[in-house]
């Protein structure tokens, strides 16, 4: 009994741990019924994923169908379970409701949990409409989504677009760098064979963050130069088993390596 | 643990991933040494959803197909039935474990398709 209700108060913390942030100001909505679904839909977020919750989220969809959040957090479980046929669906209402809120999300969402390259482009080209210039950030903030747009255009063999994006975007004044902007822009550059292009950049990651992942392509642009490569792979080895990878919650990262790899190099 | 209670889908090993011996590459490399494909040029996605017990054993399998639209929409039987039996013979998944005590969770893994073979394995 006592290992469930820890195992159970654990599901709780990270349940709201997770959800902390989605509240939402539901003073903003004059209508009633809608300040009432948004109330509901709040409360409801902090216990996601339990049936109690989803129920919760019907009732603010029907008091006020045009409550846009009830349908964006009630899809958020079905994301996580791989129900992605059920979470399109209602992703889709809350962007019809208000495309401004919710195409970062659904793109993002596309791109991490689909690999869905063209469908993640379209939802930022179309939010590029709302939002000129900034179009936001990974719901896991770990890249600005022009970030993530240059990944689908280099994952879509469209290197030199997505290396065009990404210098623009760094010398944008006042740039907020992300985790791995700079890796991302290394690995691009390494893959059309321009190796001081990615040298440069895999040096400034390290300045910021340096983790196994990047250790790893300097150690690989090393070996490709004849030069010693092998204290760069036992620092990344070594830097994998201490944790410092490319980490995510859900899934996986774009350009993760994993350790295998760096072993056999 | 009951499974009524399995982990949903909450990483609780510190972001590190799908819980496999040898990681997410040692799934993505022994498909592709079974150089599965469809006769068919499909696309789309099939998800298959499974339970993974406190002892790393799998079971209630569970499949989803859909096409590039996100629509619910049967592939091509035979190659989705390859692709269960070989989710159904990873046999080397590892229990989550909270505070010393292994715990049943739910694992899925989802095959995009393109032009009849598996182009990504994902989460």
């Amino acid at each position: 009994m006592e290992r469930f209700q820890k195992y159970y108060l654990s599901l709780i913390f990270l349940a709201v741990y997770a959800q902390i942030s989605a509240q939402v100001n539901c003073s903003i909505y004059t209508d009633e019924n809608c300040r009432k679904a948004c109330e509901i839909s709040n409360q409801a977020s902090d216990a996601q994923g339990y049936s109690l919750s989803q129920l919760a989220f019907d009732t603010a969809i029907e008091i006020c169908p045009t409550y846009d959040d009830a349908y964006f957090e009630k899809s958020v479980p079905y994301l996580k379970r791989g129900d992605f046929i059920t979470w399109k669906k209602l992703i889709d209402k809350a962007v019809e409701l208000s495309p401004n809120n919710h195409l970062d999300y659904r793109g993002w969402c596309k791109f991490q949990f689909l690999r869905d390259y063209k469908g993640a482009i379209q939802d930022f080209d179309q939010l590029e409409k709302y939002r000129p210039n900034n179009i936001g950030y990974s719901k896991n903030g770990d890249y600005n989504l022009y970030v993530v747009k240059a990944i689908c255009y280099s994952a879509l063999n469209q290197k030199n677009k997505a290396i065009q994006i990404l210098e623009n975007l760094y010398k944008t004044k006042d740039y907020h760098f992300g985790l791995y902007d700079y890796y991302q822009l290394g690995v691009t550059y390494f893959e059309t064979g321009k190796y001081d292009k990615a040298l440069e950049n895999f040096e400034k990651q390290s300045k910021n963050y340096d983790f196994a992942e990047n250790i790893y392509f300097r150690s690989k642009v090393s070996k490709i130069r004849n030069k010693d490569y092998l204290d760069l792979k036992s620092l990344a080895l070594r830097s994998y088993d201490e944790g410092k990878t490319m980490k995510d919650a859900y899934t996986h990262h774009f350009n993760k390596v994993y350790r295998k790899q760096i072993a056999e190099l | 643990m009951d499974k009524d209670y399995g982990i949903q889908y909450y990483d609780y090993n510190n972001s590190n991933g799908v819980q496999y011996k040898g990681e997410k590459i040692e799934i993505i490399q022994v498909l592709e040494k079974l150089k599965l494909s469809s006769s068919k040029k499909i696309n789309g996605y099939v998800t298959i959803r499974f339970l993974v017990n406190c002892e790393g054993k799998t079971g209630l399998f569970r499949i989803q197909q859909m096409n590039e639209n996100y629509t619910e929409e049967n592939l091509d039987k035979d190659f989705v039935k390859k692709l269960l039996d070989f989710t159904k013979s990873l046999n080397s998944w590892i229990p989550k474990e909270i505070q010393g005590t292994k715990l049943d969770y739910y694992q899925y893994l989802t095959y995009k398709i393109t032009d009849g073979k598996v182009s990504e394995i994902l989460p």
